[in-house]
């Protein structure tokens, strides 16, 4: 069975907000998660992702955070990935033949 | 439901080969199209992979070959060559017949199947043709194959995450297949509040490297081609290089101006074009659409019947609504008859094939026209409709069309025309075939006639009436037997075949210029217009179509005509046949009786009924085998008030009353 753990904290981070991700963060559980960053993208700080504690991440997890991220850029805010350097993460971006692109994420990914 | 889809692919391959015929004749006049090389190749394609997907390996396996052969005409590695044609149709047949073993119909010639692999093999550069290899897949023998670099526009439907498809795992099979570089694209992403998360907002860009084969490629994508946009490039062989390692710029791969193949010839457009037509029908089997057309049937009875009764109830809100029942029942009754109608385009092209293997077959040079394929007809008749008219073409290219010497010769031009043509003509449909042969001999009828005693010395007959001699039982003008017609059976089978479709059959020929056949057959089979007659207690059905005018027939007008069944018509003299005492039907004549004027292929004869009731829905019930022999009676329908009304086989009855009265010579004589 899949399961998906959202851990948001209000001050998980040192930016402020984070959503810790655990388990799997699938097309299975994709509306929960969807939920979970429209919330904390709807407060007024940037705000964290952590794929650290991930074990599978795939294509429509992908395409939500990125959807998060071109949000996040229009309205202004900032939005950090972290645990992208983790095999989860790692290996959707191999699998499906993205890129973390722009500068802004390259030094955003921090392990 | 393996046996459910073995059907569905059946039917779809039997339409994609009959497609797939028309196309390679167009091909074969416009060797330069590259839509119709596309065609070909796609129908190839469908049927091999849909093949393999279905078990039917044998399929699959020889389409291969012929696949990877229109492959490379697309790519204008290979001409269109009258000999490619050829061996392409005989393939097509050699795929049909598969298609009909796969059914218990009929065996597939093996070695047949082994020539035209290897005949296909050959034509493929650097591959030998080496029947040893013939039941390995091409692509296990990798050596001798070049490495190519493709490249691949994926882009999924929305909804591939919903059918169950995950786009990576065929990433992933592109990546089995050689060295592969991916691009994700996520250019219209929404924003997270529009975001649908279950939707695909993804597309890639692959470049692929590969020695195998466009078709293995395609393979990949089988599942979901109908609904994504897939693009498949063959890029310069030079650029075979071994993809190098996902570069970390977005920038997205250049793209090649001198790649051989335009965007708009690949075959994303026609796979979309395919899904909408998918979408625009649906496929039903036959037997489902006889049961709706029986049911109708027993509609219109039971409608026929209500307005019935509510007429003799004269009360006015039953009346109202019978109407309304009679205008929805009539309503649904065309509908339904129209579903089983089909344009007879798809049997004017088999046609096609026919005329061009026979024209080659007799050494004549012949080219077949056709108008109005779009016209429709009910689809049993058009399957049955297909042998005579078979028949009428082989005869026409055999005895009508000269040879290109005798043609010269008489100063008509090398290329013989056949001219096919329907044409919808109020409740029945005109098939002609014209040709522009040599025509008919009509004095070597005549003979011929006198010679098997179907005609005395002394009758003098109309050319149309010597034409329909034709049509005699084992009447035969031709002077040898050959492999294309005259074989004894003939144009009384024909003949047969068209009445048994309630349709009728004429000739005309002229001298040195040619013959028209013309065939006359009724929309429908299931239900029909007609005029509805009474006689003592018993009713009676015509076919309206046939029915001329009605006229009274006096007792005093009988007794005029001096016993001869003859009645004067505005100056003419028309014979009738009386009916009451045909059917032997009880009680006494009435005073004023009504002829029903019928035409039966140009002549015109009267049945004397007691009574016309007037029109009537007709909706045609066999009688059962008991009665398969009754002349006369073509069936039967059941009346508004429950009762039975035969159905009248007029021209049968005619054909009877001419056979009584030569046997009866004195009156004969009379006439």
């Amino acid at each position: 069975m899949t399961q998906l753990i959202l851990s948001p904290q209000e001050q998980g981070s040192p930016n402020g907000p984070l959503l810790q991700i655990e388990g799997e963060a699938t097309l299975e559980n994709i509306s929960d998660l969807k939920q979970a960053l429209l919330e904390l993208l709807a407060q007024n700080a940037p705000l964290t992702i952590d794929f650290a504690k991930a074990t599978r991440i795939d294509l429509a997890c992908l395409q939500l955070v990125c959807s998060a991220r071109r949000s996040a850029e229009n309205a202004q805010k900032k939005l950090y990935l972290r645990g992208t350097s983790q095999d989860a993460f790692r290996s959707v971006l191999e699998d499906t033949g993205f890129q973390l692109s722009g500068e802004e994420l390259s030094h955003l990914v921090s392990a | 439901m393996q046996e459910q889809q073995k059907e569905a692919f059946r039917e779809e391959a039997y339409e994609l080969l009959s497609e797939l015929e028309s196309s390679l004749l167009e091909l074969e006049e416009n060797p330069e199209d590259q839509d119709l090389v596309g065609q070909v190749f796609r129908a190839m394609h469908t049927i091999k992979g849909s093949g393999s997907m279905f078990g039917f390996d044998d399929i699959s396996a020889f389409t291969h070959d012929v696949e990877t052969v229109f492959d490379l005409v697309r790519d204008q590695k290979i001409p269109v060559t009258n000999n490619l044609v050829n061996l392409s149709l005989s393939a097509r047949d050699q795929i049909l017949a598969m298609l009909d073993a796969g059914t218990g119909q009929g065996t597939v010639d093996e070695v047949q199947t082994r020539r035209l692999t290897e005949q296909f093999r050959a034509l493929i550069p650097g591959q030998e043709s080496d029947a040893a290899t013939m039941e390995e897949e091409p692509q296990t023998k990798p050596d001798g194959k070049q490495e190519c670099s493709y490249r691949i526009w994926f882009k999924p439907c929305a909804e591939i995450f919903l059918s169950g498809t995950n786009p990576v795992a065929l990433l992933n099979e592109l990546r089995d297949l050689g060295s592969c570089h991916i691009r994700g694209v996520m250019d219209d992403l929404p924003e997270l509040e529009g975001l649908n998360p279950e939707l695909c907002y993804s597309s890639w860009e692959i470049k692929l490297t590969t020695d195998r084969g466009r078709g293995e490629i395609e393979d990949v994508f089988i599942f979901v081609e109908d609904e994504s946009e897939i693009h498949i490039d063959l890029l310069d062989a030079h650029e075979a290089a071994p993809a190098a390692p996902a570069a970390k710029d977005t920038a997205p791969l250049p793209l090649q101006s001198e790649q051989p193949q335009s965007p708009g010839r690949s075959k994303a457009p026609a796979e979309n074009k395919s899904s909408a037509n998918a979408e625009a029908s649906i496929r039903v089997p036959a037997s489902k659409l006889d049961s709706m057309v029986d049911l109708v049937g027993e509609l219109v009875t039971i409608q026929s019947r209500l307005s019935q009764t509510a007429a003799g109830r004269e009360d006015a809100e039953l009346m109202s609504i019978a109407e309304e029942v009679e205008r929805l029942t009539g309503e649904l009754r065309d509908n339904i008859l129209n579903i089983r109608m089909l344009p007879i385009g798809s049997t004017f092209s088999k046609f096609k094939r026919l005329v061009r293997d026979l024209s080659q077959e007799l050494g004549k040079n012949i080219e077949l026209k056709t108008s109005g394929a779009d016209t429709e007809l009910d689809k049993t008749v058009i399957e049955k409709l297909n042998d005579p008219l078979i028949h009428l073409i082989r005869n026409s290219l055999d005895h009508g069309i000269e040879t290109p010497e005798e043609r010269k010769a008489a100063g008509k031009s090398e290329v013989a025309t056949v001219h096919l043509a329907a044409i919808h003509s109020g409740d029945s449909v005109i098939i002609e075939i014209n040709d522009d042969g040599r025509g008919i001999n009509i004095d070597a009828i005549r003979s011929k006639a006198i010679e098997k005693g179907l005609i005395a010395q002394s009758d003098e007959l109309s050319d149309k009436e010597l034409f329909q001699l034709l049509f005699a039982p084992g009447f035969s003008t031709a002077k040898t037997i050959s492999s294309v017609s005259g074989r004894g059976v003939g144009m009384d089978v024909v003949k047969r075949a068209i009445e048994a479709l309630r349709g009728s059959i004429e000739i005309s020929s002229s001298r040195g210029e040619g013959t028209r056949v013309s065939i006359r057959i009724p929309l429908t089979l299931a239900i029909i217009e007609s005029l509805l007659v009474g006689i003592g207690n018993s009713k009676y059905v015509l076919p309206l179509n046939l029915v001329e005018e009605c006229i009274e027939l006096s007792r005093e007008d009988v007794e005029r005509s001096h016993g001869r069944s003859l009645a004067k018509v505005r100056g003419h003299l028309v014979p009738y046949i009386p009916l009451r005492e045909h059917f032997d039907t009880e009680g006494t004549r009435p005073d004023i009786e009504q002829i029903v004027i019928a035409n039966i292929n140009g002549s015109q004869v009267g049945f004397v009924v007691d009574h016309v009731v007037g029109e009537h829905q007709t909706v045609i019930k066999s009688l059962g085998p008991i009665y398969r022999d009754a002349q006369g009676v073509s069936g039967a329908t059941i009346l508004g008030d429950g009762t039975v009304a035969l159905i009248l086989d007029v021209s049968e009855l005619m054909k009877g009353a001419m056979r009584d009265e030569a046997s009866v010579p004195d009156r004969a004589a009379c006439c």
